[in-house]
This record gives structure tokens, sequence and C-alpha cells, in this order.
């Protein structure tokens, strides 16, 4: 993989912070945009801008076609069986919250049960709670190892006969650790529940594949991977998305609303559109696109392997240093490019900091994972995460500075 | 100078500790990374890079970017209320 190339084709990378050259090592946070999705969204402005769905005039067909194409395109990237299957979203969080929405609705009565994990970030957390609260149903909480791995034999455990959703992340946001998700979902099935993954830090970094790991459920984030913000993706099996409930309700999601008195009754569109209510973000669709092409074109072994080496050298360096300590699996095999750490006698935030005044961005606080923090004892932390631009020298300059913290 | 000219921004981090992160303002940097190093009891310094310390008793990391952290405040109010002492 040549690097330098890779780089020239992120105009953000050419920055200075505080007088030193930009090393930008917060990407599990979001990600820096190549000149391709840049200009596909400019040229979409330029070009094709119009409401999808709407209109019979030119530039509203184009944009409906750009549009209905993405879904084709993300739906070959992940390996879902049919377009029918994608719907897009603003985000992860905002898929997460669709799904527990409308399984929950659907699928759970009172005294039924939901199984989540302390792993999990508060995105696939929250909104499972929220639902189960509205809906009479209980959670329970697979807990973690030291080492803040998902325990799986308590995950088994748990998956009990009252369970019928298991919602749980594919690669944790803060360790990076890569779940064993196809026995995951294969667990939860056995068990007679839906499984519902959170691959926002995964889609990124590993190849997906939805069919193949047989999820029910699958959300990640276009702005993790390349792609603006504003733009993520539920994928969900046609079986499951024909029988659930809207989340939002407006326009295009409705073929026809008949009023008769005081009744109405609703025809919905077909998938997706029934879950797609309002305006679509079609730029975000453009760059979505352009962010996986670019992807693609680099190749996945490529990136993998990019990522694995500066992990690894990221953690053997760290594993040398006595005031910090390092959170996750020791093997730079089973985790991506994410690394959480504590340094003794500075707080996450003056660590992050000390880090900015040197031009490296990396992030600190809790990463949206308090009970996971709760459970390996820490207020909060900071976390380095890599991508497919990053350098070896980027991290030695991160290492530096940790290694003058003492 | 008021506090609310010398300081840019205020970030209350999340995490327990709930830290306060100030970023000072450009134009008045220099005024008051000056008033900043006056009140700080340094208690450890990490090459040009940050001062640890005290400020009227306040835990405080001040950084060569024009970024102060304060730990243990617990309130906006209780900020404020250090601000205005430290600044006017």
């Amino acid at each position: 993989m040549d690097i330098e190339r890779i780089r020239a084709d992120f105009p953000i990378l050419s920055r200075s912070i505080n007088g030193r050259p930009l090393a930008y090592l917060d990407n599990a946070a979001t990600t820096q945009k190549p000149e391709s999705v840049l200009k596909a969204i400019d040229g979409f402005y330029r070009t094709s801008n119009a409401n999808i769905h709407r209109g019979v005039h030119t530039l509203a067909e184009e944009a409906t076609r750009i549009y209905e194409e993405a879904h084709e395109k993300t739906a070959a990237f992940i390996g879902a069986r049919s377009w029918r299957e994608i719907v897009f979203v603003r985000n992860t969080t905002e898929a997460l919250n669709l799904a527990a929405h409308s399984v929950t609705a659907k699928y759970l009565q009172p005294g039924d049960e939901i199984l989540l994990t302390r792993m999990d970030h508060h995105s696939n957390l929250i909104p499972w709670l929220l639902a189960a609260e509205i809906r009479g149903v209980k959670t329970v909480m697979a807990g973690v190892k030291p080492d803040g791995t998902l325990d799986l034999d308590d995950f088994r455990s748990k998956l009990g006969p009252k369970v019928k959703v298991a919602a749980f992340s594919h690669v944790s946001n803060v360790t990076g650790w890569i779940s064993p998700v196809r026995e995951l979902i294969r667990w939860t099935h056995e068990a007679g529940a839906l499984a519902v993954v959170d691959g926002a830090q995964a889609a990124p970094h590993l190849k997906v594949d939805v069919g193949g790991l047989d999820a029910d459920f699958y959300a990640f984030s276009g702005h993790k991977m390349l792609a603006p913000m504003g733009i993520g993706v539920l994928y969900g099996k046609q079986e499951h998305l024909h029988r659930m409930p809207p989340f939002l309700g407006g326009g295009d999601m409705l073929e026809t609303i008949s009023v008769k008195g005081n009744a109405c009754s609703l025809c919905l569109k077909e998938l997706p559109w029934k879950f797609e209510a309002g305006t679509a973000n079609v730029e975000g669709a453009v760059g979505l696109v352009a962010a996986m092409d670019y992807l693609d074109a680099v190749g996945w072994d490529a990136i993998i392997a990019h990522e694995r080496a500066l992990t690894r050298m990221a953690l053997e360096s760290l594993g040398a240093m006595k005031h910090v300590r390092v959170y996750g699996p020791e093997d730079p095999g089973g985790r991506v490019g994410c690394v959480p750490f504590t340094v003794e006698g500075f707080s996450p935030n003056e660590v992050a900091t000390a880090m900015d005044a040197e031009g490296i961005a990396i992030r600190s606080g809790f990463h949206c994972a308090q009970p996971l923090h709760q459970s390996l004892g820490l207020p909060s932390s900071a976390r380095m995460s890599f991508y497919l631009y990053n350098t070896p020298d980027e991290v030695r300059r991160a290492l530096d500075v940790l290694d003058r913290l003492r | 100078m008021t506090w609310r000219e010398v300081v840019h921004h205020i970030d209350d981090t999340c995490g327990q500790e709930k830290d306060f992160i100030l970023l000072l303002a450009q134009e008045s940097k220099e005024a008051a990374s000056e008033k900043i190093r006056a009140a700080l009891t340094v208690d450890r310094q990490i090459g040009d890079i940050m001062l640890q310390g005290k400020i009227n008793g306040v835990e405080a990391t001040f950084f060569c970017n024009g970024k102060l952290i304060l730990k243990g405040l617990g309130s906006r109010e209780a900020l404020e209320t250090f601000l205005e002492k430290l600044f006017g």
C-alpha cells in the first residue's frame, strides 16, 4: 500500500496544528475524507441536485436514480441479498434507535427479555433501554472480562428462553476488540432470538458480509469510513423489515392516506422507503458510494494489514512504558486499530491536550461506553485509533509524547 | 479584562472527573497566559508542553497552546467564580 499516495488524497492531512504537522489518530470518532468523496458531493450539487421521488423533471429523476443506486451499491458492499434491505439513516445511533423501536414494537411482549452487553456503545444500549421501558420488557446485561472483552460464557448463559433480541457490537469502540460475531449471532438464533449488530467500528476496518454472518440487523455510519457525516445504514432482513412498523412518519414513506371522518388508514410504501420518511440525504448517499469505492480500490487485505502493523507497533511500545496502561486484547490480530490507555499521573484529558499541543489528535473521555469503563474501574481513558492513511511516523510521534509524560 | 473576554471556549468533558478545558481567546492569549503563569504554583513541568500545579487551590494544568484544564471544580458556577477571581 502506497501510504504517501493515499495521504495525498486527503487534503486535510496537509494541515498544521499548533505549528506541527497534523497526526490524526481519532478515527474511531470520525474519519477524514478523500478528494473523491469531496468531489462526488460537490458534483452532485453542481449537476444533479433535486429532491427525489417527487418530480418528473430530469433533475429529480437523476437524483432519484443516484439515490437508489446508492442503496444497490451499499447492499453489494456489505453482502446483502437485496438493496431493499438497506435503509439509509443519519448514523449508527439512528439505525439502532430504528431497530430498537420497531423490533420491540413488533416482536416483544411484556415479560420478554433483551440481552445487551456492558461492552457496547451507548448507541446500542440506550435505545433498547428506552424501548424496553415503554414496552414493559426486561433487559439483561452480559458482562466483560478484565481486559474489557465480552465474557462469552456469560453472554451464552444469559441467552435464556425469554430473550427475544440480543444486541451487541461486532467491534468494540473502546478496545477495538473484534468479537466472534458469527458465533454470537449463531448462539442468538439457537436461542430463538434476533441478532442486532452494531457494526460502526467494524464496517470501516473489516470486509463485512451480513449475509454470511446471518445478522438480522446490522448498523453502521458513513462518517467513520471516509463518507460525510449524516449518512448511516441499517441493514435488515426483508422478512423483518416487512413486518416492522416505521420509526419515523412523514413524506415519502407513504403510498396513500385515506381519511373518512376521523378515521385515517395508511398504505405504506415498499421497502426501504417506508423507513425513510422526509427528504433524503442524497449528498450523503453520494459521498458514501464514493467512500466505499475508495476503500474497495485500496483493497481490504492491504487496509487490514496496514492497520494491524500500526496497532502492533503501538501495543509493543506502550507495553514497554511502565507509566502507561493499555486496555483490550494483547493480540493485535484480535483488534482493529483502536488502542485505549491511561497514563499514571495524568488525566486522559491532559494526555489528549498534550497530544494536541504537538499536533496529534486523539480522544479522551469514556467514549460513550460508560458501563465498559465502570467494569474496567476507570472514570475515562485516552484512545488512539488508526486508519489507512496513518503512518508509523505519526504513531511514533504520539508514543514520543507519552514517553515524555512521566 | 474580564474572564468572558479572555476565555474563548469552555468544554466540560465527559467522564466522572468532569474536568473543564478552557481555550483562551487568541487576541488576549498572551496577557491571559501571563496571569495564569503568575497564579500557578507549579508542581511539575513536562518539557515545553505543560505545567501542572494549583491556582488558588484548584488543580490546574496549563498547556503551551493556551489551553487550561481545571479539575475538581464540580460545577459551572464554581468555575465562573474561579475565573472571576483569576481574571476579573
